[in-house]
């Protein structure tokens, strides 16, 4: 199959059956990202944006594009990672993502939920476990990486959190909550996250919205970014990975499923985010987060874990 | 004809034989891989699921699925 617009070799066929070569496709792929950017209204002129970073080559490519999209502002961007303590996972990608941004000369923000909370996810895991706590590794995770970010992006002047989510993540997510009926969850979505506005939360926004998975990686391999494959130790108990390949088989079946996953549900997330907006939001009496209760998810999780933190 | 493939996400080489005038996608059907789930590498170079095989050929299946 050649490219629809010069004839060479192609690499990649859009939805609508469309060829295109490295030099078209990622073309393509930049102005998707770009028109989401601007459609959006994801990033402002003048805006600082820190992007979080997980090693992974999503985070990494739009880490990328973004450094070389503000090349004349490039005071207002920045990268962060946490570094969440998952031995021979997360350090293996972090080692890749400090490499990266050395070699570029893009600010690296790194933290660790060892120096912050004082244990490592592997940690908190095993304790868990032991005493049965009963909180799922990603929950735990999730969680305190976000809390983290956040806290972070305030505290160094940063007005939109950049993530490398992309169109499989979000239709994951949405089939994910919409089965489990959790629909305050569903208003969280969107290109831009959130329903309530507090000057304690920093927007996160996602520029790859609206490209696949398929199409970051090979955007990412075009552009030099190694796609390794090193699997988290704790993603076999992720409910996320059954829904995930449920829709990739659904779509080799029936083509464009999680496009119309996606797009359907964006018509539909304005009455959600009417519905749940008249929630007002506290700040938490630990860490002073935005919380809908006394004290947030983040608190919570490290006030169960403490306790059995030896020394 | 014979090709070598790599299945990243499953960190195995096979050899596998398959007809004459076979396409990457025919190979993604014989392993029950779904073509949104990886990208095809063919000696090297990125190709689509309808690139046509050949006798000899290694094929690397990268995965696009993030592991974590």
């Amino acid at each position: 199959m050649v490219c629809e617009d010069c004839e060479k070799k192609a690499v990649y066929i859009s939805l609508s059956g469309r060829g295109l070569c490295s030099k078209h496709f990622k073309k393509y792929f930049e102005t998707k990202v770009i028109r989401t950017i601007k459609k959006h209204g994801l990033i402002e002129y003048g805006e600082r944006v820190l992007v979080a970073c997980s090693g992974g080559k999503d985070s990494t490519a739009l880490l990328s594009l973004l450094w070389r999209l503000m090349r004349n502002k490039r005071e207002n961007i920045a990268a962060i990672a946490i570094d969440e303590g998952i031995s021979g996972y997360r350090d293996v990608k972090l080692k890749g993502l400090v490499e990266f941004c050395r070699e570029n000369n893009i600010p690296l923000h790194t933290y660790s939920f060892k120096e912050q909370y004082g244990f490592t996810l592997d940690e908190a895991v095993k304790i868990s476990r032991e005493n049965r706590l009963k909180i799922k590794p990603c929950y735990i995770c999730g969680v305190l990486r976000r809390s983290l970010i956040n806290t972070y992006a305030r505290r160094l002047g940063f007005s939109k959190v950049a993530t490398g989510h992309n169109l499989d993540d979000e239709a994951q997510t949405i089939l994910m909550n919409y089965l489990r009926g959790n629909p305050s969850l569903l208003a969280r979505l969107g290109p831009k996250t959130g329903i309530v506005e507090d000057e304690g939360f920093v927007q996160r926004v996602k520029p790859f919205y609206f490209c696949t998975e398929k199409e970051d990686t090979i955007y990412a391999l075009l552009t030099g970014i190694e796609v390794d494959f090193v699997e988290c130790p704790y993603h076999v108990e992720n409910y996320r990975l059954e829904i995930r390949d449920f829709l990739n088989r659904l779509d080799s079946t029936v083509p464009g499923v999680k496009h119309g996953l996606v797009n359907n549900f964006l018509k539909m997330l304005p009455l959600l985010k009417r519905e749940y907006s008249s929630r007002s939001l506290g700040h938490c009496r630990v860490c002073g987060n935005p919380a809908a209760r006394e004290v947030c998810r983040a608190c919570m999780i490290v006030e169960k874990i403490k306790p059995f933190l030896r020394g | 004809m014979r090709v070598k493939v790599f299945v990243q996400r499953l960190r195995e080489t096979r050899v596998i034989d398959l007809k004459e005038d076979s396409r990457i996608e025919d190979l993604l059907k014989m392993l029950r891989i779904s073509a949104s789930e990886v990208v095809p590498v063919r000696n090297g170079v990125i190709v689509t699921e309808k690139e046509l095989l050949k006798d000899g050929d290694e094929v690397r299946l990268l995965s696009v699925v993030s592991g974590g």
